[in-house]
Protein backbone atom coordinates (compact mmCIF):
# COMPACT_ATOMS: atom_id res chain seq x y z
CA UNK A 1 0.00 0.00 0.00
CA UNK A 2 1.33 3.35 -0.81
CA UNK A 3 0.02 6.93 0.28
CA UNK A 4 0.69 10.26 -1.81
CA UNK A 5 -0.34 13.56 -1.71
CA UNK A 6 -1.35 15.15 -5.23
CA UNK A 7 -2.43 18.29 -6.68
CA UNK A 8 -4.53 18.14 -9.16
CA UNK A 9 -5.51 20.82 -11.87
CA UNK A 10 -8.93 20.79 -13.31
CA UNK A 11 -9.40 22.45 -16.77
CA UNK A 12 -13.20 24.32 -17.07
CA UNK A 13 -14.32 21.34 -18.76
CA UNK A 14 -13.37 18.79 -16.09
CA UNK A 15 -14.25 20.49 -13.04
CA UNK A 16 -18.12 19.72 -14.57
CA UNK A 17 -17.65 16.14 -14.74
CA UNK A 18 -17.20 13.70 -11.28
CA UNK A 19 -14.25 12.23 -11.79
CA UNK A 20 -12.96 11.95 -8.85
CA UNK A 21 -15.46 9.54 -7.42
CA UNK A 22 -14.61 6.91 -10.02
CA UNK A 23 -10.76 6.41 -8.18
CA UNK A 24 -12.95 4.72 -6.08
CA UNK A 25 -15.15 2.94 -7.73
CA UNK A 26 -13.13 1.77 -10.45
CA UNK A 27 -9.31 2.02 -8.94
CA UNK A 28 -10.24 0.76 -5.30
CA UNK A 29 -8.25 3.66 -4.09
CA UNK A 30 -8.72 5.87 -0.81
CA UNK A 31 -8.92 9.57 -0.98
CA UNK A 32 -9.20 12.33 1.30
CA UNK A 33 -9.88 15.52 0.22
CA UNK A 34 -7.44 18.00 1.86
CA UNK A 35 -8.65 21.24 0.05
CA UNK A 36 -10.44 21.95 -2.51
CA UNK A 37 -11.23 25.13 -4.68
CA UNK A 38 -12.70 26.61 -7.49
CA UNK A 39 -11.23 29.42 -9.51
CA UNK A 40 -13.56 32.38 -10.55
CA UNK A 41 -12.72 31.03 -14.07
CA UNK A 42 -14.59 27.67 -13.02
CA UNK A 43 -11.18 25.96 -12.98
CA UNK A 44 -10.61 23.77 -10.26
CA UNK A 45 -7.45 23.10 -7.59
CA UNK A 46 -7.58 20.09 -5.28
CA UNK A 47 -5.25 18.17 -2.97
CA UNK A 48 -6.12 14.54 -2.89
CA UNK A 49 -3.87 11.94 -0.71
CA UNK A 50 -4.60 9.03 -2.55
CA UNK A 51 -3.79 5.37 -0.85
CA UNK A 52 -3.89 2.12 -2.62
CA UNK A 53 -1.55 -0.41 -3.87
CA UNK A 54 0.89 0.92 -6.15
CA UNK A 55 -0.84 -0.66 -9.03
CA UNK A 56 -4.03 1.24 -8.29
CA UNK A 57 -2.31 4.76 -7.53
CA UNK A 58 -0.55 4.10 -11.19
CA UNK A 59 -3.94 3.24 -13.16
CA UNK A 60 -5.76 5.92 -11.19
CA UNK A 61 -3.37 8.71 -12.04
CA UNK A 62 -3.41 7.60 -15.88
CA UNK A 63 -7.10 7.70 -15.43
CA UNK A 64 -7.30 11.38 -14.47
CA UNK A 65 -4.68 12.53 -16.68
CA UNK A 66 -6.95 10.66 -19.80
CA UNK A 67 -9.74 13.38 -18.35
CA UNK A 68 -7.54 16.17 -18.92
CA UNK A 69 -6.73 16.57 -15.28
CA UNK A 70 -2.90 17.88 -14.40
CA UNK A 71 -1.47 16.17 -11.83
CA UNK A 72 1.79 17.83 -9.84
CA UNK A 73 3.21 16.50 -6.73
CA UNK A 74 2.86 18.37 -3.56
CA UNK A 75 6.10 17.44 -1.86
CA UNK A 76 8.25 20.16 -2.18
CA UNK A 77 5.58 22.42 -3.41
CA UNK A 78 6.13 24.76 -0.67
CA UNK A 79 9.51 24.95 0.42
CA UNK A 80 11.28 26.61 3.71
CA UNK A 81 14.69 28.80 2.40
CA UNK A 82 17.07 28.57 5.41
CA UNK A 83 18.78 31.78 5.74
CA UNK A 84 15.31 33.81 5.58
CA UNK A 85 13.68 31.69 8.19
CA UNK A 86 14.88 33.11 11.55
CA UNK A 87 12.82 30.81 14.04
CA UNK A 88 10.35 33.27 14.59
CA UNK A 89 6.96 30.43 14.84
CA UNK A 90 4.62 33.57 13.37
CA UNK A 91 3.93 30.55 10.80
CA UNK A 92 3.31 27.57 13.74
CA UNK A 93 -0.66 29.06 14.80
CA UNK A 94 -1.66 28.63 10.97
CA UNK A 95 -0.38 25.62 9.96
CA UNK A 96 -2.86 22.75 10.09
CA UNK A 97 -1.05 19.67 9.93
CA UNK A 98 2.02 20.20 11.93
CA UNK A 99 4.32 20.39 9.27
CA UNK A 100 5.71 23.53 10.91
CA UNK A 101 6.51 23.08 14.92
CA UNK A 102 8.67 22.99 17.63
CA UNK A 103 9.79 19.67 18.67
CA UNK A 104 12.47 20.88 20.88
CA UNK A 105 11.39 22.66 23.70
CA UNK A 106 15.11 23.66 24.74
CA UNK A 107 15.84 24.75 21.45
CA UNK A 108 12.72 26.64 20.44
CA UNK A 109 13.89 25.95 16.71
CA UNK A 110 11.18 25.47 14.12
CA UNK A 111 11.58 22.84 12.20
CA UNK A 112 9.36 21.56 8.50
CA UNK A 113 8.27 18.72 7.80
CA UNK A 114 7.54 18.35 3.66
CA UNK A 115 5.93 14.89 4.60
CA UNK A 116 3.23 16.64 6.46
CA UNK A 117 2.78 19.48 4.24
CA UNK A 118 -0.47 20.04 2.55
CA UNK A 119 0.59 22.98 0.57
CA UNK A 120 -2.25 25.30 1.82
CA UNK A 121 -0.20 28.02 2.02
CA UNK A 122 -1.03 29.55 5.28
CA UNK A 123 2.86 29.97 6.19
CA UNK A 124 4.03 31.73 3.15
CA UNK A 125 0.62 34.02 3.49
CA UNK A 126 2.20 34.79 7.53
CA UNK A 127 6.05 34.70 7.21
CA UNK A 128 7.49 37.20 8.06
CA UNK A 129 10.69 37.17 5.85
CA UNK A 130 9.10 35.58 2.85
CA UNK A 131 11.45 32.13 3.90
CA UNK A 132 7.80 29.96 3.11
CA UNK A 133 8.37 29.76 -0.89
CA UNK A 134 5.76 27.94 -3.56
CA UNK A 135 7.06 26.27 -6.06
CA UNK A 136 3.86 26.46 -9.05
CA UNK A 137 2.75 24.04 -11.16
CA UNK A 138 5.14 24.27 -13.68
CA UNK A 139 7.92 24.40 -11.48
CA UNK A 140 8.70 28.55 -11.09
CA UNK A 141 8.37 30.40 -7.88
CA UNK A 142 5.28 32.40 -7.37
CA UNK B 1 23.60 47.67 52.60
CA UNK B 2 26.88 46.69 51.05
CA UNK B 3 27.96 44.01 48.59
CA UNK B 4 29.96 41.08 49.43
CA UNK B 5 31.42 40.93 45.72
CA UNK B 6 32.59 44.43 44.14
CA UNK B 7 33.80 44.34 40.41
CA UNK B 8 34.26 47.06 38.35
CA UNK B 9 34.26 46.66 34.41
CA UNK B 10 37.59 48.59 34.42
CA UNK B 11 38.85 45.33 36.19
CA UNK B 12 36.38 43.08 33.64
CA UNK B 13 37.88 44.68 30.42
CA UNK B 14 41.37 44.01 32.22
CA UNK B 15 40.54 40.69 32.16
CA UNK B 16 39.05 40.67 28.70
CA UNK B 17 42.51 42.23 27.31
CA UNK B 18 44.43 39.29 29.34
CA UNK B 19 42.15 36.65 28.07
CA UNK B 20 41.20 35.74 31.42
CA UNK B 21 37.63 36.63 31.42
CA UNK B 22 34.74 34.50 32.28
CA UNK B 23 31.91 34.88 30.22
CA UNK B 24 28.55 32.90 30.01
CA UNK B 25 25.25 32.96 28.29
CA UNK B 26 22.05 34.17 30.29
CA UNK B 27 21.24 30.26 30.11
CA UNK B 28 24.32 28.72 31.32
CA UNK B 29 24.19 31.20 34.19
CA UNK B 30 20.77 30.01 35.45
CA UNK B 31 22.53 26.52 36.01
CA UNK B 32 25.98 28.15 37.71
CA UNK B 33 23.55 30.60 40.43
CA UNK B 34 21.53 27.42 41.57
CA UNK B 35 24.86 25.43 41.84
CA UNK B 36 27.17 27.94 43.60
CA UNK B 37 25.06 30.74 45.25
CA UNK B 38 25.04 34.21 43.97
CA UNK B 39 27.82 35.01 45.88
CA UNK B 40 30.23 31.99 44.55
CA UNK B 41 28.63 32.80 40.99
CA UNK B 42 29.20 36.89 40.99
CA UNK B 43 33.15 35.61 42.01
CA UNK B 44 33.58 33.37 38.88
CA UNK B 45 31.51 35.10 36.36
CA UNK B 46 32.17 38.30 35.12
CA UNK B 47 30.30 38.68 32.29
CA UNK B 48 26.51 37.59 31.31
CA UNK B 49 25.65 37.77 27.51
CA UNK B 50 21.91 38.00 26.79
CA UNK B 51 20.05 38.15 23.76
CA UNK B 52 16.97 39.41 21.59
CA UNK B 53 15.66 38.71 18.52
CA UNK B 54 12.15 39.56 16.66
CA UNK B 55 10.22 42.34 15.32
CA UNK B 56 10.60 46.02 16.59
CA UNK B 57 8.70 48.63 14.56
CA UNK B 58 10.72 51.15 16.69
CA UNK B 59 13.05 51.31 14.08
CA UNK B 60 14.62 53.19 11.38
CA UNK B 61 17.90 54.38 9.78
CA UNK B 62 19.42 57.69 9.49
CA UNK B 63 20.67 58.45 6.09
CA UNK B 64 23.24 60.85 5.15
CA UNK B 65 23.75 60.52 1.08
CA UNK B 66 25.86 63.15 0.67
CA UNK B 67 26.17 66.23 -2.14
CA UNK B 68 24.60 66.06 -5.41
CA UNK B 69 26.08 67.75 -7.90
CA UNK B 70 24.46 70.53 -8.53
CA UNK B 71 23.45 70.60 -4.24
CA UNK B 72 20.05 70.19 -3.50
CA UNK B 73 17.79 70.48 -0.17
CA UNK B 74 16.15 67.47 -0.36
CA UNK B 75 12.72 67.77 1.13
CA UNK B 76 11.23 64.43 0.17
CA UNK B 77 13.26 61.35 -0.09
CA UNK B 78 12.10 57.97 -1.27
CA UNK B 79 14.45 54.50 -1.59
CA UNK B 80 13.38 52.01 -3.73
CA UNK B 81 9.72 54.15 -3.38
CA UNK B 82 9.42 54.03 -0.01
CA UNK B 83 9.46 57.45 1.20
CA UNK B 84 11.57 58.67 4.35
CA UNK B 85 11.61 61.77 5.96
CA UNK B 86 13.20 64.58 4.80
CA UNK B 87 12.63 67.57 7.11
CA UNK B 88 16.17 67.16 8.34
CA UNK B 89 19.31 69.09 6.47
CA UNK B 90 19.40 68.97 2.72
CA UNK B 91 20.88 65.29 2.09
CA UNK B 92 19.33 63.84 5.76
CA UNK B 93 16.68 62.07 6.34
CA UNK B 94 14.84 59.27 8.22
CA UNK B 95 13.60 56.44 6.74
CA UNK B 96 11.50 54.40 9.36
CA UNK B 97 10.73 50.74 9.17
CA UNK B 98 7.45 50.78 8.88
CA UNK B 99 7.07 53.03 6.01
CA UNK B 100 5.16 51.09 3.16
CA UNK B 101 5.99 51.35 -0.39
CA UNK B 102 4.14 53.67 -2.28
CA UNK B 103 1.23 52.62 -4.57
CA UNK B 104 0.67 48.98 -1.88
CA UNK B 105 -2.93 48.22 -1.58
CA UNK B 106 -2.39 48.33 2.21
CA UNK B 107 -5.07 46.50 3.99
CA UNK B 108 -7.94 47.20 0.61
CA UNK B 109 -7.82 43.40 0.51
CA UNK B 110 -7.86 42.19 4.02
CA UNK B 111 -5.18 40.85 5.16
CA UNK B 112 -2.63 43.11 2.94
CA UNK B 113 0.53 41.04 2.02
CA UNK B 114 3.00 44.47 2.57
CA UNK B 115 4.89 42.74 0.30
CA UNK B 116 7.84 45.73 0.97
CA UNK B 117 8.74 48.79 2.83
CA UNK B 118 11.45 50.69 5.20
CA UNK B 119 12.15 47.19 6.73
CA UNK B 120 13.06 45.87 4.15
CA UNK B 121 15.65 48.38 2.50
CA UNK B 122 17.51 48.63 5.27
CA UNK B 123 17.86 45.18 4.93
CA UNK B 124 18.90 45.48 0.91
CA UNK B 125 21.19 48.71 2.02
CA UNK B 126 22.87 46.17 4.54
CA UNK B 127 22.81 43.22 2.01
CA UNK B 128 24.91 45.47 -0.52
CA UNK B 129 21.48 45.40 -3.19
CA UNK B 130 21.21 48.41 -5.36
CA UNK B 131 18.46 50.75 -4.32
CA UNK B 132 16.79 53.64 -5.83
CA UNK B 133 16.96 56.91 -4.41
CA UNK B 134 14.75 59.96 -5.47
CA UNK B 135 14.85 63.40 -3.99
CA UNK B 136 12.76 66.44 -4.58
CA UNK B 137 13.55 69.76 -3.23
CA UNK B 138 11.88 73.44 -3.79
CA UNK B 139 15.28 74.83 -5.09
CA UNK B 140 17.12 77.58 -3.01
CA UNK B 141 20.02 79.96 -4.18
CA UNK B 142 22.47 77.48 -2.23
CA UNK B 143 20.71 73.98 -3.13
CA UNK B 144 19.52 74.78 -7.14
CA UNK B 145 18.63 71.13 -7.77
CA UNK B 146 14.80 70.12 -7.73
CA UNK B 147 14.92 66.71 -8.58
CA UNK B 148 17.69 63.62 -8.09
CA UNK B 149 17.80 60.11 -9.01
CA UNK B 150 20.26 57.69 -8.59
CA UNK B 151 20.84 54.04 -7.78
CA UNK B 152 22.84 53.35 -4.94
CA UNK B 153 23.88 51.35 -2.51
CA UNK B 154 25.24 51.47 1.47
CA UNK B 155 29.05 52.21 -0.02
CA UNK B 156 27.58 55.11 -1.77
CA UNK B 157 25.98 56.71 1.20
CA UNK B 158 27.92 59.38 3.91
CA UNK B 159 26.09 57.85 7.16
CA UNK B 160 23.83 54.95 7.59
CA UNK B 161 22.97 54.68 11.19
CA UNK B 162 20.52 52.54 12.56
CA UNK B 163 18.71 54.66 15.15
CA UNK B 164 15.89 53.25 16.92
CA UNK B 165 13.65 55.25 19.26
CA UNK B 166 12.31 51.77 20.94
CA UNK B 167 13.89 48.14 21.00
CA UNK B 168 14.44 45.51 23.25
CA UNK B 169 10.98 45.64 25.09
CA UNK B 170 11.01 44.26 28.72
CA UNK B 171 8.10 41.94 29.06
CA UNK B 172 5.45 41.90 26.53
CA UNK B 173 1.87 41.08 26.25
CA UNK B 174 0.33 37.65 25.47
CA UNK B 175 -2.02 38.21 23.04
CA UNK B 176 -5.23 36.46 22.30
CA UNK B 177 -8.20 36.95 20.50
CA UNK B 178 -11.79 36.51 22.50
CA UNK B 179 -14.14 37.82 19.68
CA UNK B 180 -15.70 35.35 16.78
CA UNK B 181 -13.56 36.10 13.96
CA UNK B 182 -9.67 35.73 12.99
CA UNK B 183 -7.81 39.11 13.27
CA UNK B 184 -4.19 39.74 11.69
CA UNK B 185 -2.54 41.80 13.99
CA UNK B 186 1.44 42.89 14.98
CA UNK B 187 1.07 40.23 16.86
CA UNK B 188 0.19 37.33 14.50
CA UNK B 189 -2.76 35.37 13.39
CA UNK B 190 -5.05 35.44 16.28
CA UNK B 191 -7.83 32.77 15.77
CA UNK B 192 -11.49 33.50 17.10
CA UNK B 193 -12.57 32.46 20.56
CA UNK B 194 -9.61 32.27 22.51
CA UNK B 195 -8.47 29.40 20.13
CA UNK B 196 -4.51 30.42 20.02
CA UNK B 197 -2.32 32.55 21.82
CA UNK B 198 0.82 34.59 21.12
CA UNK B 199 3.79 35.95 22.89
CA UNK B 200 6.85 38.58 22.34
CA UNK B 201 9.65 37.79 24.40
CA UNK B 202 13.00 35.94 25.06
CA UNK B 203 12.08 35.71 28.17
CA UNK B 204 15.43 34.37 30.45
CA UNK B 205 17.14 35.26 27.63
CA UNK B 206 16.16 38.95 27.10
CA UNK B 207 18.96 41.37 27.95
CA UNK B 208 16.01 43.74 30.57
CA UNK B 209 15.31 40.35 32.37
CA UNK B 210 18.52 39.76 33.25
CA UNK B 211 19.10 43.28 34.67
CA UNK B 212 15.77 44.12 35.75
CA UNK B 213 16.22 47.54 37.09
CA UNK B 214 18.63 48.86 34.79
CA UNK B 215 21.87 48.98 37.39
CA UNK B 216 24.23 48.43 34.36
CA UNK B 217 22.22 48.87 31.12
CA UNK B 218 22.29 52.37 30.70
CA UNK B 219 23.38 55.41 28.10
CA UNK B 220 26.63 54.36 26.36
CA UNK B 221 26.04 50.69 26.98
CA UNK B 222 27.97 49.33 23.74
CA UNK B 223 26.11 46.47 22.22
CA UNK B 224 25.38 43.93 19.55
CA UNK B 225 23.06 45.15 17.50
CA UNK B 226 22.34 43.79 13.88
CA UNK B 227 25.77 41.71 13.81
CA UNK B 228 27.74 44.67 14.67
CA UNK B 229 28.37 47.13 17.05
CA UNK B 230 26.18 49.69 18.23
CA UNK B 231 25.55 51.78 21.63
CA UNK B 232 21.90 52.21 24.09
CA UNK B 233 21.88 55.87 23.40
CA UNK B 234 18.71 56.72 25.74
CA UNK B 235 16.06 55.07 27.48
CA UNK B 236 13.13 53.87 24.65
CA UNK B 237 10.10 55.59 24.35
CA UNK B 238 7.55 54.35 26.92
CA UNK B 239 9.80 53.06 29.36
CA UNK B 240 7.94 52.50 32.18
CA UNK B 241 10.43 51.36 35.22
CA UNK B 242 7.87 51.56 37.52
CA UNK B 243 4.87 48.64 36.42
CA UNK B 244 3.72 45.97 38.82
CA UNK B 245 6.62 43.75 39.65
CA UNK B 246 7.03 40.08 41.15
CA UNK B 247 8.73 39.28 43.94
CA UNK B 248 11.76 38.68 42.06
CA UNK B 249 11.77 42.58 41.28
CA UNK B 250 10.83 41.46 37.42
CA UNK B 251 7.91 43.48 35.78
CA UNK B 252 4.84 41.51 34.78
CA UNK B 253 4.44 42.92 31.83
CA UNK B 254 6.01 45.79 29.33
CA UNK B 255 8.53 47.99 31.52
CA UNK B 256 11.84 49.32 30.05
CA UNK B 257 12.98 49.85 26.92
CA UNK B 258 15.73 50.99 25.05
CA UNK B 259 17.23 53.50 22.16
CA UNK B 260 19.97 52.05 20.35
CA UNK B 261 21.96 53.49 17.43
CA UNK B 262 24.82 51.87 15.70
CA UNK B 263 26.47 51.71 12.04
CA UNK B 264 24.47 49.52 9.41
CA UNK B 265 27.67 49.57 7.53
CA UNK B 266 29.12 46.63 9.78
CA UNK B 267 25.63 45.13 10.09
CA UNK B 268 24.34 41.53 8.47
CA UNK B 269 21.25 40.32 7.19
CA UNK B 270 21.63 37.54 8.76
CA UNK B 271 20.84 39.16 11.95
CA UNK B 272 18.30 42.04 10.69
CA UNK B 273 15.59 41.70 8.14
CA UNK B 274 12.56 43.27 6.52
CA UNK B 275 9.15 42.46 7.36
CA UNK B 276 5.91 41.74 6.04
CA UNK B 277 3.41 41.23 8.83
CA UNK B 278 0.12 39.76 7.73
CA UNK B 279 -2.65 42.19 7.74
CA UNK B 280 -0.88 44.90 9.84
CA UNK B 281 2.11 46.21 7.86
CA UNK B 282 5.85 46.10 6.92
CA UNK B 283 8.42 46.29 9.93
CA UNK B 284 11.84 44.89 11.06
CA UNK B 285 13.04 42.21 12.42
CA UNK B 286 16.40 42.14 14.66
CA UNK B 287 18.60 40.79 16.69
CA UNK B 288 20.21 42.52 19.68
CA UNK B 289 22.71 41.45 21.96
CA UNK B 290 23.60 43.18 25.65
CA UNK B 291 26.56 42.06 27.72
CA UNK B 292 25.55 42.30 31.66
CA UNK B 293 28.82 42.76 33.80
CA UNK B 294 28.19 41.02 37.07
CA UNK B 295 29.54 43.68 39.10
CA UNK B 296 28.15 42.62 42.34
CA UNK B 297 26.29 39.21 43.66
CA UNK B 298 22.69 41.14 42.98
CA UNK B 299 23.50 40.90 39.36
CA UNK B 300 24.86 37.20 39.20
CA UNK B 301 20.89 36.49 40.74
CA UNK B 302 19.15 38.66 38.46
CA UNK B 303 21.10 36.95 35.48
CA UNK B 304 20.28 33.53 37.51
CA UNK B 305 16.68 34.53 35.98
CA UNK B 306 14.80 31.37 34.79
CA UNK B 307 11.63 31.08 32.44
CA UNK B 308 9.62 29.96 35.37
CA UNK B 309 10.10 33.40 37.43
CA UNK B 310 9.03 35.51 34.71
CA UNK B 311 5.44 36.18 34.22
CA UNK B 312 3.16 38.27 31.75
CA UNK B 313 -0.42 39.15 31.96
CA UNK B 314 -2.46 37.99 28.79
CA UNK B 315 -4.95 40.43 26.93
CA UNK B 316 -7.31 40.37 24.31
CA UNK B 317 -6.31 42.13 21.19
CA UNK B 318 -9.78 41.03 19.14
CA UNK B 319 -12.12 43.67 21.60
CA UNK B 320 -10.00 45.20 23.85
CA UNK B 321 -6.57 46.15 23.11
CA UNK B 322 -8.09 47.99 19.74
CA UNK B 323 -10.56 49.88 22.16
CA UNK B 324 -7.92 50.77 25.31
CA UNK B 325 -9.67 48.46 27.73
CA UNK B 326 -7.28 47.22 30.47
CA UNK B 327 -8.95 43.77 31.09
CA UNK B 328 -6.12 40.75 31.60
CA UNK B 329 -7.76 37.23 31.12
CA UNK B 330 -4.56 35.77 33.51
CA UNK B 331 -0.98 35.88 34.28
CA UNK B 332 1.34 33.05 33.09
CA UNK B 333 4.90 31.92 33.16
CA UNK B 334 7.33 31.71 30.38
CA UNK B 335 7.89 28.47 31.43
CA UNK B 336 4.52 27.59 30.36
CA UNK B 337 4.16 29.55 27.16
CA UNK B 338 7.08 27.83 26.01
CA UNK B 339 6.14 24.46 26.43
CA UNK B 340 3.09 25.27 24.07
CA UNK B 341 -0.06 25.39 26.28
CA UNK B 342 -1.15 27.59 28.60
CA UNK B 343 -4.61 27.17 30.59
CA UNK B 344 -7.42 30.46 30.33
CA UNK B 345 -10.55 30.23 31.84
CA UNK B 346 -9.72 26.14 32.33
CA UNK B 347 -9.60 25.87 28.81
CA UNK B 348 -6.18 24.27 26.86
CA UNK B 349 -5.07 26.98 24.44
CA UNK B 350 -1.78 26.27 22.54
CA UNK B 351 0.46 29.12 22.28
CA UNK B 352 3.39 30.19 19.65
CA UNK B 353 6.56 32.79 19.91
CA UNK B 354 6.69 35.47 17.85
CA UNK B 355 10.35 36.64 19.47
CA UNK B 356 13.48 34.00 18.46
CA UNK B 357 14.13 32.13 21.06
CA UNK B 358 16.75 30.21 18.75
CA UNK B 359 18.46 33.11 17.11
CA UNK B 360 18.33 34.43 20.46
CA UNK B 361 21.03 32.24 22.28
CA UNK B 362 23.00 32.31 19.05
CA UNK B 363 23.59 36.31 19.67
CA UNK B 364 24.10 35.33 23.14
CA UNK B 365 26.57 32.82 22.21
CA UNK B 366 28.59 35.48 19.17
CA UNK B 367 28.64 38.00 21.79
CA UNK B 368 30.43 35.98 24.03
CA UNK B 369 33.03 35.03 21.43
CA UNK B 370 33.86 38.67 20.50
CA UNK B 371 34.23 38.98 24.23
CA UNK B 372 36.71 35.99 24.89
CA UNK B 373 38.23 37.02 21.40
CA UNK B 374 39.14 40.75 22.94
CA UNK B 375 37.27 41.61 19.98
CA UNK B 376 34.44 43.45 22.63
CA UNK B 377 34.72 45.61 25.39
CA UNK B 378 32.99 46.45 28.13
CA UNK B 379 31.23 50.26 28.98
CA UNK B 380 30.54 52.45 32.04
CA UNK B 381 27.25 53.93 31.18
CA UNK B 382 27.60 57.52 31.30
CA UNK B 383 24.05 57.67 33.09
CA UNK B 384 21.77 55.49 34.11
CA UNK B 385 18.46 55.28 32.64
CA UNK B 386 14.92 56.00 34.31
CA UNK B 387 14.91 54.24 37.28
CA UNK B 388 12.48 52.16 39.33
CA UNK B 389 10.84 53.66 42.38
CA UNK B 390 11.32 49.92 43.58
CA UNK B 391 14.75 49.45 44.04
CA UNK B 392 17.01 49.10 46.58
CA UNK B 393 20.44 47.12 46.65
CA UNK B 394 19.62 43.65 47.64
CA UNK B 395 16.34 44.58 48.66
CA UNK B 396 14.41 41.68 45.94
CA UNK B 397 17.95 39.44 46.43
CA UNK B 398 17.48 35.70 47.76
CA UNK B 399 20.79 33.77 47.62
Amino acid sequence: MIAKKVLLKFSKKAAGRPIICELSRKYDLTFNVMEAKISPKKEGLMILELIGTENAYNSGIEYLKENGVEISSIEDRVFRDDDLCYHCGYCLSVCPTDALIIDDRQTMKVSFYKDKCIACELCVKVCPTKAMKIRGLDGDLI
Amino acid sequence: MEFKVNKTIDEINEKIKRKEVVVVNAIEMIDIVRKHGCIEAAKKVDVVTTGTFGTMCSSGALINFWHTKPKIKASKVWFNDVEAYGGVAAVDCYLGATAVKEGDPLNSIHPGRFNYGGGHVIEDLIAGKKVLLRAEGYGTDCYPAKEFEKEITISDLRDATLLNPRNVYQNYSVAINTTDKTIYTYMGVLKPNISNATYSSAGELSPLFNDPFYRTIGIGTRIFLGGGIGYVIYQGTQHDPDVERNERGLPKSGAGTLAVAGDMKQMNTKYIKGASILGYGVSLSLGIGIPIPIINEEMAFFCGVSDEDIQAYIYDYGYDYPNKINKTYGLVTYKELRSGTIIIDGKEVPTTPLSSYYMALEIAEELKKWILDGKFYLTNPACLIGQSSDYEPLKYVKC
